[in-house]
């Protein structure tokens, strides 16, 4: 290997570990990396299966849980589990890891990838197996509508004709993703949870993507996925390869191919996410489905987004969402489905940081209505706070119910004004999501 | 009670970015006025009758959706125009202020025909381009109106009816101008999507008031709205 190839790698190694002793992040020494010299990812030799993993949804936890399950099994496995899914984040993984032979000596490398950038990876990169979990309406003022990052990833999948594409057969969207070779399909059966009708706030994929005729859905898992098909042109859900039922949400456990698995996930689109992984990593031949069970019920689901502590007394949770319909729309589901005699509910919303756009059409897209009778009281936060009142208003959410401030330090004051467990609803993307947790267990009012 | 009716076009297929919340936001302002009111949402392949309505509601849609909505509703073209020009009230956000102008270029340059009320021609470039947008409403020079783009087309040519001046936020097409939206008799259209009219008030009394004529009321409560768009304003302001 060149020179300048073993230089770039020992740069971004060191700023890689000055990044980790001073807790920064990991942008940086790849960004750093790709600009001394652009073709040291292409340069890199992965002798091992690479393994990539992207979607709307669920793509760290799923990523990671894929990770945990090889290394139980055995194999070496490298992974960006603290890493950015940009194509700079994967560097510095990468970088991290390779040798002075340029090789990533790996039996498995798993990574997850943002889905927008995901072709300028695969330039580089090239995986053998392709796991994409959804595509939903997400984080719109970077990304746009699905349809625009479904051309995005397809324009990836041409760049890996190879690669095994491991499709969730209840998205009509992402399904579509093709490449010359056969995917393999995962879906998830009727569960409890599942609706006739869709319960979230939109749905992005009413009609047929092929006729344009009204798609007839047999049950709903969460806004678009289900099982569906076109009474005009016969699009439908794809037989699954590796197949979820008998979900059982009070232990997290379902049936994968006929074999019970204990994931630990009390929600449906983590036990999605269990079965894109069963898919992959069976799927892959890398472990059989007993395996695949035994090595899952022990992974510890990344908490970041969950976080559970006591208020005053009071039962108090976090749930982190990102800026998609979905993900708070399944946030709510959580809060209204838990027993809990009295629930408050806190809603955070901030402008985007770092664009500082004050867009709030996504709240829009929440099936918010589903507050009413079962939420008793709302508090919204943050500098978008009056905006996310005014369309808790719309919902038909009684307006004296909602109590709003834009400061955020004023959480504490404003909740002893209510009584019930508390639900938090923060709104992230690269926002401060997080001053609302120390707010509330440090925060001085 | 009167009966207002609301005719909500090809929702099914122009649904983005929560915009159909409008048409909930004037149901419950047409309630509160003390009125009935009823929604019907035709399908594409449904026959397109305009009569009756008292308001046509289009939203934004993703690009594949808008082309199959211009198949649908273009046969209509003559119905449409003469609606729109015996001053039927049309609220039209985001890419489907495509469907009126000449034609529309879709991402596979294929150029479909538009309504051709206007002489605006739609181009989809499947980019992503977003902004906050502040402007002035020509009917009104005192208020401010706020609004979000995310837009993947643009509008190209002449707008001799814009519905703002003094335009700051959307660069590209017409709206380069200091102009953006029309207003052409009743007929409103903005790239504005998403709650437009929750997050502008003044903009919602004025669609109501001419939806409702005499029926309409300007004792409905808009404080918490109002509080919210005045917010948005300042901060648009101080960013300035």
């Amino acid at each position: 290997m060149g020179i300048r190839f073993i230089s770039t790698s020992i740069v971004s190694r060191g700023l890689s570990r000055i990044g980790a002793a001073i807790g920064r992040g990991t942008n940086l020494p790849g960004e750093v990396a790709l600009r001394m010299y652009p073709e040291v990812l292409s340069e890199t030799s992965f002798p091992g299966k690479v393994i990539a993993v992207t979607g709307s949804n669920g793509k760290t936890t799923t990523s990671n849980m894929i990770a945990h399950v090889l290394r139980k099994a055995g194999y070496s496995v490298l992974n960006n589990a603290r890493g950015s899914n940009m194509k700079p984040g994967i560097a510095t993984t990468v970088l991290d890891a390779v040798g002075y032979d340029g090789t990533v000596d790996f039996d498995y490398v798993v990574l997850e990838v943002d889905e927008c950038m995901a072709r300028f990876v695969f330039d580089d990169i090239k995986p053998d197996y392709f796991l994409v979990l959804n595509l939903l309406r997400d984080q719109v003022t970077r990304n746009g509508h699905p349809d625009v990052v479904f051309d995005k990833l397809q324009a990836a999948v041409d760049k890996v004709p190879a690669a095994t594409l491991v499709l969730n057969a209840n998205d009509p969207i992402s399904q579509r993703l093709c490449n010359a070779k056969e995917p393999i399909y995962f879906g998830m059966e009727r569960i409890a949870t599942s609706t006739s009708t869709s319960e979230s706030g939109t749905q992005d994929m009413k009609v047929c993507p092929v006729c344009f005729h009204t798609l007839s859905y047999e049950y709903y898992h969460y806004n678009q996925l289900g099982e569906f098909r076109c009474p005009c042109c016969g699009f439908a859900t794809p037989a699954t390869q590796y197949s979820g039922s008998e979900a059982d949400l009070s232990n997290g456990s379902l049936l994968i191919n006929g074999t019970r698995v204990a994931t630990g996930f009390d929600t449906p689109y983590n036990l999605f996410n269990a079965v894109g992984a069963a898919a992959v990593c069976c799927g892959s031949g890398a472990v059989a489905p007993e395996r695949f069970a035994a090595d899952v019920a022990d992974f510890d689901v990344e908490k970041s987004r969950v976080d559970s502590f006591d208020f005053e007394g009071r039962k108090a949770m976090v749930l982190m969402t990102k800026l998609n319909a979905a993900s708070l729309d399944q946030s709510i589901s959580y809060a209204i489905e838990q027993p809990d005699k009295e629930k408050v509910a806190v809603l955070y919303v901030n402008n985007a940081l770092y664009t500082d756009l004050k867009d709030i059409s996504w709240l829009y897209d929440v099936a918010f209505g589903r507050l009413c009778g079962t939420i008793s009281k709302v508090v919204c936060l943050g500098s978008r706070a009056l905006d996310a009142a005014a369309c808790l208003k719309v919902a038909g959410y009684p307006v004296q119910d909602i109590i709003y401030a834009i400061d955020v330090s004023r959480v504490k004051e404003l909740l002893r004004q209510t009584v019930g467990s508390i639900y938090v609803f923060a709104a992230s993307a690269f926002g401060d999501e997080g001053r609302i947790l120390e707010e509330l267990r440090d925060g001085k009012n | 009670m009167a009966r207002i009716r609301i005719l909500h076009l090809y929702s099914q297929v122009l649904d983005l970015y929560g915009d159909y919340r409008n048409v909930d936001a004037i149901c419950q302002r047409i309630k509160e006025s003390g009125l009935e009111v009823e929604v019907d949402r035709p399908e594409l392949w449904d026959d397109l009758v305009l009569d009756g309505y008292d308001l046509v509601y289009v939203g934004h849609g993703k690009a594949a959706n808008l082309a199959e909505a211009a198949r649908a509703l273009v046969p209509h073209a003559d119905d449409v125009r003469a609606h729109i020009d015996a001053g039927q009230v049309f609220f039209v956000t985001g890419n489907a202020q495509e469907l009126f102008g000449t034609s529309l270029t879709t991402k596979d340059n294929d150029e479909l025909p538009g309504v051709g009320l206007f002489p605006y021609r739609g181009v989809e470039k499947n980019e992503v381009y977003v902004t906050d947008m502040v402007a002035t409403p020509v009917f009104n020079a005192t208020e401010v109106f706020y609004g979000f783009v995310n837009r993947t087309a643009y509008l190209q040519g002449p707008n001799p009816y814009p519905l703002f001046h003094n335009v700051r936020g959307p660069g590209e097409g017409l709206e380069s101008k200091g102009v953006e939206g029309v207003l052409y008799k009743n007929f409103f259209s903005t790239w504005a999507m998403g709650p437009a009219l929750i997050r502008n008030p003044f903009l919602m009394r004025e669609v109501l008031s001419r939806m409702l004529g005499s029926s309409y009321r300007d004792d409905l409560d808009f404080s918490l709205e109002e509080r919210a768009h005045k917010l948005v304003v300042d901060e648009m302001r101080r960013d300035r």
